[in-house]
């Protein structure tokens, strides 16, 4: 068959249109420079999204064969594979936004508890900055997106003079953040990138509480409303739809010269040239796109000289703890929704004063689910059956509160992303392999969460939900992958410098989660948007002064 | 200046565009004729969620539509068809279970309630957690007898408003 190329040579490619791609186009093209980005799905109509379609309705459309977005890559259409028996959760949303269009919009700040965690405790390498270094682009990120958070900076959490208010906390969390306090731990108001005011000529939240059906009116955060179309209004941005990456070309200099895709439904092949490629497909992807970059020049995948390349693949280990307050047992129920997911969270303290811990790192905790939802899940633990039942859930209704503790991963060399012997998908490409163990340290710390998250509850009085100790969701739930093509200091030890940039092929860069040098326990989106702008205003300097 | 107007004009459009109200699209029928059962298993069907979900002063299981709900999942999902129709023979083995007289039927599920290891524990388990989610997924279930009220347009979110939970 023929391979369509096509003549034009861009200034800058980039692959993906997540949160770090769309990003890397709103920041190139505002500077000047010419942008073609290649993206796996299409737009997104928020015209249909069913954001305000109630379960029963939402039930009735589908039984009349109507369908909302789909937003989720079917693992039939391109699938991944895994270790026999030890199975990776990998969520992805090909299309323009990516997982943005329905990410969980929780807008934490790392603090150098979290990027001087490698050096502190000497596993595996440093991170190559700090929160100095980063600051004035989370700075940045808030003042154009919208975070809303309070003043209840911690040292493990920095605060942000630019947070929109904070969302009222729902009389459950109110009650869980006394309880917290009572045993010396401190739970803030949340940092979700959801707009509690008008922001930026942007209308606020609505409150429906429907955010993972997508916003019918972009009021949190979403990579194609905020970033993508601003930058389509530049005239300096273009973008391919339906365009699956399979590898990063090189020219016989060993520089990154463009991208050989196919197309999603004809499947047919093209390719695409650049000065400059960015890769920003998100972290499992765009690291399988890496390592299939085979040529002469680099025989394991570009950019992988140092073999790292695919390794150290950190997500989070995370649990869910449910219980239910007493104070609100019976209640009348308030409408719960705010702005979909908790108001508040639970920074990282295991590393404060006089608390002692037989393991590396920490842990945090989100508060979704805490009141009334759109559904009665909880009620099929409750035991019985009959008026006894029915009146026992509507009493726990009001009342129900919940922790979900997220643990950082250590990295370790042979958690890894491999393509060497995966089948390959529709295309001829091979598929991803993922090879993930969570190990002793994680275990304890687990231990710890538990202990945690049961103390509170039981600070608070709460009837606690069976739960088995112990116990994490699979692998990959937490949708955090970090880490397979680590920035650092070192050129052996790590494949992009600080402005994820690669160490071997200078015109390439990573900007996605798999850029991280350690996970941290915390959700990685604003980082990932705060270190892909820093690496295209030094992008954007390197073009200029002709290096790149 | 210009964004304020901009903003103005967004926030009126999205008034705009949820203040009419949410008719629904489209409409399930509590009653027609089912499409996976027959009309003897739909009735049965009827009588069990009916013991797991009964009507108080707000509807029961069955009042919301639930029987008709498990057809539905039933004519879409073979797998469960069987587990559940194999369910409705185990109700009625050596007897017919919807005659019974009510305290009968309870006795009979007690006991299956209260375990998971045997075939009817198994179904009723099954049977227990299909009604909770259908039931609890409609009008009758969320709102008129959680008081759920969520889901809709709100320009102010005031959080908990109990004077006694304020911290």
């Amino acid at each position: 068959m023929q391979i369509k190329k096509s003549p034009e040579v861009h200034d800058v490619l980039i692959i993906g249109s997540g949160a770090s791609g769309g990003m890397a186009a709103w920041n190139l093209t505002r500077k000047g420079v010419n942008v073609l980005m290649v993206d796996a799905g299409t737009k997104f109509n928020r015209a249909q999204f069913w954001s305000h379609v109630k379960p029963w309705e939402d039930r009735s459309r589908r039984a009349a064969g109507m369908e909302p977005p789909k937003f989720y890559v079917d693992t039939k259409e391109q699938p991944f594979t895994y270790d026999k028996g030890n199975p990776f959760d990998l969520m992805r949303v090909w299309g323009r936004g990516g997982k943005t269009n329905v990410w969980g919009r929780v807008a934490l700040r790392y603090s150098d508890v979290d990027f001087a965690g490698p050096e502190r405790d000497g596993w595996e390498i440093p991170w190559p900055i700090r929160y100095k270094d980063i600051a004035p682009y989370y700075d940045q990120v808030d003042q154009l997106i919208g975070v809303c958070g309070g003043d209840d900076d911690q040292d493990s959490l920095p605060g942000s003079k630019f947070h929109l208010p904070p969302a009222a906390p729902r009389c459950g969390e109110r009650l869980m953040q006394k309880a917290a306090k009572d045993i010396g731990i401190s739970l803030v108001s949340g940092r979700r990138a959801v707009l509690t005011k008008e922001h930026n000529g942007r209308a606020p939240c609505h409150y429906c509480g429907a955010c993972g059906k997508g916003c019918d009116i972009g009021a949190f955060f979403n990579s194609s409303d905020y970033l993508i179309e601003p930058a389509l209004l530049t005239n300096r941005l273009r973008v391919l739809d339906n365009a699956v990456v399979a590898r990063v070309l090189v020219d016989d200099k060993g520089r990154a010269n463009g991208v050989q895709y196919y197309d999603r439904f004809t499947r047919e092949e093209h390719k695409v040239f650049a000065k400059r490629v960015i890769v920003a497909a998100s972290c499992i992807d765009s690291t399988r796109i890496l390592l299939n970059s085979k040529s002469t020049s680099y025989p394991n995948g570009i950019g992988n000289s140092s073999d790292v390349i695919g390794r150290y693949l950190s997500e989070q280990v995370r649990f869910h703890m449910f219980g239910f307050v007493p104070e609100l047992m019976g209640a009348a129920t308030q409408n719960d929704d705010g702005i979909g997911g908790e108001h508040i969270y639970m920074p990282r303290f295991n590393h404060r004063d006089g608390r002692k811990r037989d393991y590396l790192r920490g842990f945090g905790s989100q508060f979704w689910n805490t009141g009334a939802q759109a559904n009665a899940s909880f009620a099929k633990q409750l035991p019985g059956f009959g008026l006894d039942l029915k009146q026992s859930i509507k009493k726990r209704y009001p009342a129900l509160v919940a922790l979900h503790p997220y643990g950082e991963v250590l990295p370790q060399k042979t958690n890894r992303v491999t393509v060497d012997g995966s089948p390959p998908d529709q295309y001829g490409v091979p598929i991803a392999k993922i090879s993930y163990n969570i190990g002793e340290n994680e275990r304890k710390m687990v231990a710890d969460m538990y202990d945690t998250a049961e103390a509170i509850l039981r600070s608070a009085k709460a009837e606690i939900m069976p739960f088995k100790r112990g116990s994490t969701d699979i692998n990959g739930s937490a949708i955090h992958e970090h880490g397979t093509c680590r920035m650092g200091a070192d050129p052996k030890l790590s494949a992009l410098n600080g402005f994820c940039q690669s160490h071997d092929v200078p015109n390439l860069f990573v900007v996605d989660g798999a850029a991280f040098t350690t996970a941290s326990e915390k959700n990685p989106t604003l980082t990932i948007l705060a270190l892909a702008w820093r690496a295209t205003d030094y992008m954007a300097g390197e073009i200029k002064a002709g290096r790149i | 200046m210009k964004a304020l107007i901009v903003a103005a004009a967004a926030s009126q459009a999205v008034y705009a565009q949820h203040e009419h109200g949410a008719a629904d699209l489209v409409q399930m029928k509590k009653t027609a004729k089912p499409a996976a059962f027959s009309t003897e298993q739909l009735a049965l069907t009827a009588v069990l969620v009916d013991l797991i979900i009964p009507r108080s002063d707000t509807p029961g299981a069955s009042d919301a539509g639930v029987p008709m709900i498990l057809d539905a999942v039933a004519a879409k999902n073979a797998a469960f068809k069987k587990q559940w129709l194999a369910g409705l023979q185990w109700l009625n083995q050596g007897r017919n279970f919807r005659s019974l007289a009510h305290e009968h039927q309870v006795a009979i599920l007690t006991p299956a309630s209260m375990e998971t290891a045997s075939a009817g524990g198994k179904f009723f388990k099954l049977a227990k957690d299909v009604t909770i989610d259908a039931y609890y997924s409609t009008r009758e279930g969320l709102m008129t007898e959680l008081g759920w009220h969520g889901n809709t347009f709100l320009k102010e979110f005031k959080g908990c408003t109990h004077p006694e939970h304020q911290v």
